[in-house]
């Protein structure tokens, strides 16, 4: 699986990416797919991770912006 | 106990693409085949970030080789006779899925909101009291997440097969969409998303693929295309 950033932030946006594509895959894992009436034995309760991904990456895009002027690369 | 990974077709080659060398199962359904891993006991199922990503790479392998209806994780059966049971009913639509997402992977573009985007034009602050402006509010923040997901239908539909896109509640990720895209038009699918990035300076595309096709297994494509 790759991300593919359009724009050239390389190093923030590589990050981001990353964060997303994990997103991404918990938004697809858990809840897409062929839907079969196996046994699901998962152990997450009632915990929303799509929901608990997508809170950690808008933290983490506003860290990133946060230290954007400290990090020439950035 | 079978740990379900995907349903393939007769034929596609599975030999080693089970995680750390472990070996699949290819249970013939009659017209489809169920990949999947056995084990002596149930398996915990835990989705960590690691046994996610195993799950996915398994599914992504047998990208490579063949068409794929990935199937989501944590689904068990007790044994092969349970599992034919469940699918035995369901093979002509299944394989007439696989048909229809061969040479095709799922593109995801998700939007995003700029920090440095430019504020909206505040035109509820002389209409009502506080309730009214936030509802107004929220439903300027609606059509502009609206507006851009258009925007991003517009363009890159064209260059799919079919389109399953929703808004979201959040102004930082305002929406997203996953397009079903012929293999060879990747990279043009690409270049688009870059070029339309470029034109909407208020918002990144963060794109992710090639995916199983996750969001296209369930219903007919032809219907949405």
């Amino acid at each position: 699986m790759t991300a593919f950033a359009p724009s050239d932030e390389a190093q923030a946006r590589r990050e981001l990416a990353r964060q997303v594509t994990l997103v991404e895959l918990l938004d697809r894992i858990l809840d897409k797919g062929v839907v079969i009436s196996g046994e699901i034995t998962l152990a997450v309760a009632d915990i929303d991770l799509v929901e608990v991904g997508l809170r950690a990456l808008i933290a983490s895009v506003d860290r990133l912006e946060r230290l954007r002027p400290e990090n020439a690369d950035v | 106990m079978l740990h379900l990974y995907a349903i393939v077709e007769p034929g596609t080659q599975c030999a080693g693409l089970g995680p750390d060398g472990e070996e699949l199962v290819a249970i013939d359904c009659s017209g489809i085949v169920a990949v999947a891993s056995e084990h002596a006991r149930p398996l915990g199922s835990v989705p960590t970030e690691e046994a996610l990503w195993e799950h996915e790479r398994v599914l992504e392998a047998l990208l490579e080789a063949g068409p794929v209806l990935p199937v989501r994780f944590g689904v068990h059966f007790a044994d092969r006779e349970a599992l034919r049971a469940e699918l035995q009913p369901r093979v002509p639509e299944l394989a007439r899925v696989l048909t229809e997402v061969r040479d095709r992977v799922e593109v995801s573009v998700r939007l995003l909101a700029r920090d440095d985007a430019p504020e909206p034009a505040d035109e509820v602050d002389a209409v009502g009291g506080p309730g009214a402006r936030y509802l107004l509010e929220r439903l300027g923040t609606r059509r502009e997440a609206e507006r851009k997901l258009d925007a991003v239908r517009t363009r890159l539909a064209p260059l799919a097969v079919a389109e399953r896109s929703r808004l979201l509640p959040r102004p930082g990720t305002p929406a997203t969409a996953a397009f079903l895209v012929e293999r060879h038009l990747l990279d043009r699918f690409r270049r688009e998303a870059c070029e339309l990035e470029r034109e909407l300076n208020d918002v990144a595309l963060i794109c992710t693929g090639p995916w199983p096709p996750y969001n296209f297994v369930d219903e007919p494509i032809g219907a949405t295309a």
